[in-house]
């Protein structure tokens, strides 16, 4: 179990260096000149230049990516906003939170509607109740988010004045965000744990547990739902990045100030350092929770370890199959 | 001896003539007949083609030019003149649709195709052969996928900026991963099967293994992604260009005209009822058509 531990942990370094890489790359071809942007312009050409040899600008593109990198692990240095000029890290780190909680939440919706209506579906297969239940979930499955926030802020905002349209400051404003993000993910709990409900009902274990006498209701909480879980589970990690970018567009729509909305207003202000600097700092949170995810699955449930080889990837079967 | 004619005989022999010739059941015309028999996904298809219909023949649908601005009917509600009202600067929205139709469907289709030589083709390779090629092609894709989609569309749409070729390379970047996940699932599925281990004994070369044997039984499977993907792109486009990133007025994308709509959110939200009820029928009718297409061609899956 250590070793398990131990190795994905250690699998993490090349995948953090490797979006760092992605980060950088973008970086390197973002328009307008750095050093320009931060002394104005009115900097003369000396001055222009003096300004990149201290940035290391004119140094080769290896080496910069190594002092990035460097200046990431030892000083938390994910670059300066162009317009406070604020490290992007500190202005960042407050927001994680507000996101955090939105998503948070949507994930706690988006699960129980999910695996409610997963339930109901594989106990009911075949019949009407089923059918609804997928062509609902796939409708907001299919729908984007923000035409599903639209339509809630035009009813409840607008039309009916329960609940605020923008903004945070009563906690009736985390409703509707939380909701939005929670609905887009419920189509995949949906289907997940109707199939896992529908092959573990046909189980040996299920049989018994109805021989022996016991009540439907038991085995489906007691029997089939414990065991059914566990892909449901597993699926958390991968929805965890749609809520992210799911909150991305819905921040802005819902004016939540979050990570989402800091990029997205970086974005249309052309302030590059911001946008690059707060994508890089979500995918390396989000790969870490990612890993707490797996790795506490996996305490939970060893059997899990064999199904998440590192990183999530399956390996190809080891059939040689090369011709001549 | 002649024969006998009876009208019962008569019945049955012009009921035999009617029949027509047995047909030679290929895993196609099997997948069409399980296709046909499903009605949600014929509805798919249904929408699917008259929204083709509508971008192909915008022109003549459309009553209005898209982006003439007539400041004489500023801001007018839905009516006989104008079916879908007119924004803030007097263009009529239900021409705008019309034409964002055809934005929305090319800029897609574009969008898909390249992810799917991209994405896919490594998916492809990755499946095919398997070993340390494998092992490089996916662990690449891992740390594409470690980047929330959304994010790294919006954060290459940030860096190359606003416009139509931008937009599609950021989504191909975006969808990469899925895409080679899903091909290489594809290909793995066939890869077992013992029709190409018996192909591969009598000398088949590589590439005729993947173009004649591997990819034929494998398509099925691709079509299904490769429809999904087109909402999914239909969705991101729009998702962007509502919050200002991707394209630029007056391009008619209706996630755009959403957003010219956006600040009449109360005051005129006709403007915004119409292009927001585009994109749900559009994007619901595709993910219809490919829930079908899956049952249909691996009914396996359901």
């Amino acid at each position: 179990m250590l070793k398990y531990i131990v190795k994905r942990i250690l699998y993490l370094i090349p995948i953090l260096l490797g979006v760092s890489a992605i980060i950088f790359a973008l970086k390197t071809i973002t328009p307008g000149d750095p050093a320009r942007q931060i002394l104005g312009n009115e900097a003369s050409e000396e001055q222009v230049q003096a300004k990149r040899e201290e940035l290391g600008l004119n140094d080769p593109v290896v080496v910069q990516y190594l002092r990035y990198i460097g200046g990431i692990v030892t000083g938390g240095d994910f670059g300066d906003s162009y317009r406070t000029g604020e490290p992007v890290l500190s202005e960042i780190v407050p927001r994680l939170w507000t996101s955090a909680k939105i998503t948070f939440g949507a994930v706690i919706i988006g699960a129980a509607v999910g695996v409610l209506l997963g339930i109901i579906s594989a106990l009911k297969k075949y019949t009407w109740a089923d059918s609804l239940v997928l062509v609902i979930s796939m409708f907001f499955q299919s729908v984007p988010e923000f035409v599903v926030a639209l339509v809630l802020i035009m009813i409840f905002a607008v039309n009916l004045h329960l609940l605020p349209a923008t903004g945070l400051e009563s906690w009736q404003g985390y409703i509707m965000p939380m909701l939005c993000i929670g609905l887009s993910s419920v189509a995949g709990y949906t289907r997940i744990t109707r199939s896992s409900m529908l092959e573990v009902l046909g189980e040996d274990y299920i049989r018994t547990a109805r021989a022996k006498g016991q009540s439907e209701s038991n085995i489906t909480v007691h029997h089939a739902l414990r065991n059914a879980m566990i892909p449901v589970a597993q699926s958390v990690g991968t929805n965890l990045g749609n809520a992210i970018g799911g909150g991305m567009v819905l921040e802005t729509v819902f004016g939540v100030p979050g990570v989402g909305k800091y990029i997205v207003d970086s974005i249309t202000q052309r302030n590059y350092p911001s946008v690059l600097g707060g994508a890089l700092i979500i995918a390396m949170v989000l790969t870490v929770i990612n890993l707490i995810v797996d790795v506490s699955f996996v305490l939970i449930d060893p059997r899990l370890k064999t199904t998440i080889i590192s990183g999530g990837a399956k390996r190809a079967p080891k059939k040689k199959i090369k011709a001549a | 001896m002649s024969k006998i004619h009876t009208p019962a005989m008569e019945k049955i022999e012009k009921k035999n003539a009617k029949r027509k010739k047995p047909v030679r059941s290929t895993p196609g015309r099997e997948s069409w007949k399980r296709f046909k028999r499903n009605p949600t996904a014929l509805i798919g298809l249904g929408v699917v083609c008259f929204l083709i219909l509508v971008a192909i023949f915008a022109p003549l649908i459309a009553p209005y030019d898209y982006q003439t601005q007539d400041y004489s009917v500023m801001m007018q509600k839905p009516g006989a003149e104008h079916w879908f009202g007119t924004d803030q600067f007097g263009r009529d929205i239900f021409s705008r649709i019309i034409y964002g139709t055809r934005y929305s469907l090319v800029i897609a289709l574009f969008c898909t195709i390249a992810a799917f030589f991209t994405g896919g083709l490594l998916g492809i390779i990755a499946g095919y052969f398997g070993g340390r090629a494998d092992t490089v092609i996916m662990r690449i894709m891992d740390i594409f996928q470690s980047i929330p989609m959304i994010m790294m569309a919006m954060c290459i749409v940030a860096v190359l900026g606003n416009g139509i070729p931008q937009l599609v390379a950021a989504i191909m970047f975006a969808s990469m991963p899925t895409m080679a996940r899903n091909n290489r699932a594809a290909i793995l599925r066939v890869r077992g099967s013992d029709y190409i281990e018996a192909s591969a004994a009598i000398g088949v070369g590589q590439l005729r293994m993947i173009a004649k044997h591997m990819i034929p039984n494998a398509v099925g499977v691709m079509i299904i992604y490769f429809v999904g993907f087109l909402a999914v792109s239909i969705m991101m486009m729009s998702s962007m260009s509502y919050i200002g990133v991707g394209l630029s007025a007056p391009t008619p994308e209706w996630g755009l005209i959403l957003n010219d709509g956006k600040a009449y959110l109360t005051s005129a939200p006709y403007m915004m009822v119409f292009p927001a009820l585009m994109i749900m029928i559009t994007c619901f009718a595709f993910n219809l058509m490919g829930d079908g297409l899956r049952d249909a061609f691996d009914p396996r899956l359901k």
